[in-house]
């Protein structure tokens, strides 16, 4: 049986055998296989679920947009190309997914993700900064720190340039200073 | 906590980040199990991608080829001609739900295959061994072939129903194809009335077949059937072919009303079996995707049925292991609500449901000579309040009109839709 290890070693650096594991899962998947697809969320969908939840700060619709990803994922799956970029081509459509959802639901509804109760100071601090902050920044920052993407993966992921990812990066840290200063 | 920004950037935001993220609740694997299993369930649409090499493998089940078998039979069968008997397959044995499920050809016999004729996706086959009258083939009964069914004549009207209803279950035991006379039963006109006298025979046999309801009545020309036509008969009865869905689903009924109404969702699953686990999966209105609304396992003969209210329109499907069946939808009237104001003066009306009816116009109408007429168009702008299962939009109004006349409210398609049906309110005097 194929294994993954779900998370990256490094930001820069995925590990040569849980891409080439995951390379044949997504093979397999593409082929029709819901087995093989299943192990693939399995891997990523733990990774997933965290981003969408911290983007959407609200437990249930992070778990709607995450079935919505994984809906779309299974649809798109044949058209991916490069099986290898899978996870950020993933994280691409997840992100798609969390920007609709919070495009369609009430302000008001906002609510934060179960289990938050452990949330020291200065990560309820950091979790309304980052809320605060503009959508191209916010993306930007939880693909590169939540989901440890590598600039390259968040750009494939946002379908932007690398540099444009720096620039958000950098000026999305400054504004984040500003905000916690 | 007061940093400053150069303290931010190297220091801690990736460490707060990455924290946000841990004070997640994971979902646990089985459900990222099912999660995936429901989006895998779903066929993938064709498109360039799909034919280009990657495509969903289909047939899965060595049932399916047994179908696609019998069903290409069927066609080839009706089509091109079948031996020396003429076999006959209507436009409607094309469509999936029929294909697969009906008589066989054979020599010296015409066979029909219909498509569906109810809203429970019942499909009827027709035997005969002999020409069917004219315009019998399109409809439900041979009622013309009966009529001058011929001492050696015997004609077998098969209808396949889904199993899954408790109510209707019980009367079908489970049986095995092929199917005998042995299992079947003598009837008299009396319980099988047709709408013209007659002296036929009547057989009936009733079989749970892998989960599909056979209904096999048997009529015979002669008041005393020959050994020739019982033996005829016995062998076409075992050219019927069950080929059905590998689950299937159903709802009864399909529009819901007053609020907490439910209906019945009912289904089955072609290995026949008790104890086998079905997902009902639900999309309501505005939802792009299908969530489990429920699991529940087949009983005896392959049958399940749950009791579902969704409070919205929704589409709801089975799920079994890697298969999905078609879609039912179940569709919600609004909840409209008129009454007096406490004060006395003037009413107010109301729309209750999962999505907000905030700017809704509603009509109220006025009792009027034995009909029901539009006096006033309403805005539904007050109180529109959110909870976790729904929201209450409402408006108060004056009305001029006589006290003690009746009036209701109504919701028209155009402001409900597209999750909900319209809706009335009940009448109040005024």
């Amino acid at each position: 049986m194929l294994s993954i290890d779900p998370s990256p070693s490094g930001r820069e650096e995925p590990t040569a055998p849980v891409a080439l594991a995951e390379e044949e899962l997504v093979r397999r998947a593409q082929l029709g296989s819901a087995s093989a697809f299943e192990q693939l969320v399995v891997a990523r969908g733990p990774q997933l679920y965290r981003y969408l939840a911290v983007r959407l700060r609200n437990d249930s619709d992070a778990k709607d947009a995450l079935q919505e990803t994984l809906a779309a994922a299974w649809q798109g799956l044949p058209g991916l190309k490069s099986r290898s970029r899978f996870w950020p081509w993933l994280v691409g459509i997840a992100a798609h997914k969390a920007v609709d959802a919070a495009r369609g639901r009430v302000r008001a509804t906002d609510q934060e993700p179960d289990g938050h109760a452990a949330y020291d100071e200065s990560v309820i601090e950091m979790r309304e900064a980052v809320a605060a902050l503009p959508e191209d920044f916010r993306q930007v920052l939880l693909l590169r720190y939540v989901l440890r993407l590598s600039e390259e993966e968040a750009a494939e992921a946002l379908g932007i340039r690398v540099g444009t990812v720096k620039s958000r990066s950098a000026r999305a840290r400054k504004a984040l200073g500003e905000l916690l200063t | 906590m007061r940093r400053n920004g150069r303290d931010i950037e190297d220091q801690d935001v990736e460490r707060l980040l990455g924290e946000l993220g841990q004070h997640t609740r994971p979902r646990d694997e089985g459900e990222l199990r099912r999660m995936a299993r429901s989006a895998a369930a779903e066929p993938r649409a064709p498109g360039p991608a799909n034919s280009s090499g990657f495509s969903r493998p289909r047939w899965a089940h060595p049932l399916r080829w047994v179908g696609a078998a019998v069903g290409v039979a069927l066609l080839a069968g009706s089509g091109l001609g079948f031996g020396l008997g003429s076999s006959l397959t209507t436009y409607e044995s094309a469509t999936a739900a029929a294909v697969g499920t009906g008589f066989l050809p054979a020599r010296g016999w015409t066979v029909v295959q219909s498509g569906t004729v109810d809203s429970l996706g019942a499909t009827r086959a027709i035997a005969a061994n002999v020409p069917l009258g004219a315009g019998d083939e399109l409809h439900d009964m041979p009622y013309t072939t009966l009529r001058s069914l011929p001492e050696r004549g015997v004609v077998i009207v098969a209808t396949f129903t889904t199993r899954g209803d408790p109510g209707a279950d019980f009367a079908y035991p489970v049986r095995t194809l092929p199917l005998g006379l042995e299992s079947a039963a003598i009837v008299s006109p009396a319980t099988d009335p047709l709408p013209f006298a007659d002296s036929l025979t009547r057989y009936r046999l009733r079989a749970g077949v892998g989960g599909t309801n056979v209904d096999a009545r048997l009529y015979f020309g002669a008041a005393q059937p020959t050994a020739s036509a019982l033996r005829a008969a016995e062998l076409q009865l075992g050219r019927l072919a069950v080929a059905a869905d590998r689950v299937t689903i159903f709802a009864r009924p399909t529009v819901l009303g007053a609020p907490g109404s439910i209906a019945t969702v009912f289904g089955s699953v072609d290995n026949g079996r008790a104890g086998e686990t079905v997902t009902i999966q639900a999309k309501d209105c505005g939802s792009s995707f299908f969530r489990t609304a429920a699991e529940t396992e087949t009983h005896s003969g392959g049958g399940w049925s749950i009791q579902f209210s969704s409070g919205i329109n929704t589409t709801v499907r089975a799920v079994w292991k890697d298969s999905s069946s078609t879609q039912v939808a179940i569709r919600q009237r609004a909840n409209v609500f008129l009454d007096k104001q406490r004060s006395g003066r003037g009413l107010r009306v109301g729309v209750g449901g999962k999505r907000s009816f905030w700017r809704k116009k509603v009509d109220i109408q006025r009792r009027q000579g034995g009909s029901w007429k539009t006096v006033k168009s309403v805005v539904l702008t007050d109180s529109s309040t959110s909870t976790g299962s729904g929201s209450w939009t409402e408006a108060k109004f004056r009305l001029a009109v006589p006290n003690g006349t009746p009036v209701r409210a109504v919701l028209p398609l155009a402001e409900a839709r597209p999750c909900y049906l319209p809706g009335v309110s009940r009448t109040v005097r005024t």
